[in-house]
């Protein structure tokens, strides 16, 4: 029984890391459609936070211990917060459109 | 002020890894210092949680349907996903400190990025990726604002 | 296991490249700032996963790190164009 739960874990942590590095690679394929610095910033926030967030959740399954998905909260929440802020102070730099 | 400090005392200990009386005793040490440094008013806002975890769904919702506009921008691109355009928005509550909150999830919902928060006049600009209606954006960014605004109390002295 | 370790980590390498690529070639500066701040997020991943898979937890602190000083180079970059174009004008 330990066994398939095991198998049910494993499986789900490698769909969630594996959308959440595609998730990253269709953000970064972004940077190059994009025609406007500002346009290019929406494809960095959002993809990318979910992409982290994702990869997160899928690590915290393979981790047993407290601590370390304690560290994960902590990452997940920095990324969260400090994503939106950084590209809201580049779009008050950058001009256009 | 209690509360910010045990939520800086359980960040510094999530750090540290594990619930040691050390950790415990170094985090208290440094939570107070830096209260000391650094924090010179009390909050003037107190958190409902049951809201809270409401308007943290909804963020979270957004979050994954906003990546998916995005992906689908990226991938199959057609003028009307890839144009983009300024809006603005008068924010209806009158508290610097909602609209900065509202400020930072209006990013994370589909097709929007904040750029600027007229402090004095609280109107928030907002750059838009895609064709959007006009109207509805509105009612999606007031609905957003009521969403934080009954997750915080004002606190009475 | 190892099948997902060498795709998800070989999409972020890509993604990766692609932002350095965005970094070199024919950009403003505004467009390198953002896709600096794009690749500490690939970076991000790319410590997540392999931690993940290698079920070590020794790499999280680096994360933590990353998104901490990331976030602090991005607005310090930000001020400085902001600055710059005040300057300018």
């Amino acid at each position: 029984m330990s066994d398939t739960l095991q198998l049910i874990r494993d499986v789900v942590s490698a769909v969630l890391m594996l959308t959440g590095s595609l998730l990253a690679l269709v953000s970064s394929i972004g940077l190059f459609r994009f025609s406007s610095t500002r346009a290019r910033m929406h494809a960095t926030t959002k993809p990318a936070t979910l992409g982290v967030l994702l990869c997160a959740i899928g690590a915290a399954m393979q981790f047993g211990d407290v601590s370390s998905v304690a560290k994960l909260a902590v990452i997940v929440v920095l990324q969260l917060v400090a994503a939106p802020i950084g590209a809201h102070m580049l779009g008050r730099a950058v001009g256009g459109k | 002020m209690i509360t910010r400090s045990l939520v800086l005392l359980m960040l510094w200990i999530a750090l540290l890894g594990e619930l040691s009386v050390a950790n415990v005793m170094s985090g208290v040490f440094l939570v107070a210092l830096v209260s000391w440094l650094f924090v010179h008013d009390e909050p003037k806002y107190t958190l409902r949680p049951l809201a809270a975890l409401r308007l943290a769904a909804h963020v979270l919702v957004n979050l994954v349907s906003s990546s998916l506009r995005v992906v689908l921008a990226v991938i199959l691109p057609t003028p009307q996903r890839c144009s983009t355009s300024i809006q603005q928005v008068q924010l209806a509550h009158g508290s610097v400190f909602i609209s900065a909150i509202v400020a930072n999830a209006i990013t994370l919902t589909p097709g929007t990025m904040s750029l600027e928060l007229d402090a004095s006049n609280l109107i928030l600009s907002v750059h838009v990726l895609g064709d959007i209606d006009e109207a509805s954006f509105r009612a999606d960014v007031l609905g957003l604002e009521q969403l934080v605004a009954n997750s915080v109390k004002l606190r009475s002295k | 296991m190892t099948i997902v370790a060498y795709l998800s980590l070989g999409f972020l390498a890509l993604a990766g490249s692609l932002g350095v690529l965005r970094i070199v070639r024919h950009a403003t500066l505004g467009d390198r700032a953002v896709a600096f701040d794009m690749l500490t997020s690939i970076l991000t991943c790319g410590l997540l996963v392999s931690s993940g898979i290698a079920i070590d937890g020794l790499n999280l602190d680096l994360a933590v790190l990353l998104g901490l000083l990331g976030f602090v180079a991005s607005v310090t970059i930000a001020r400085f164009i902001e600055s710059r174009n005040e300057a300018e004008s």
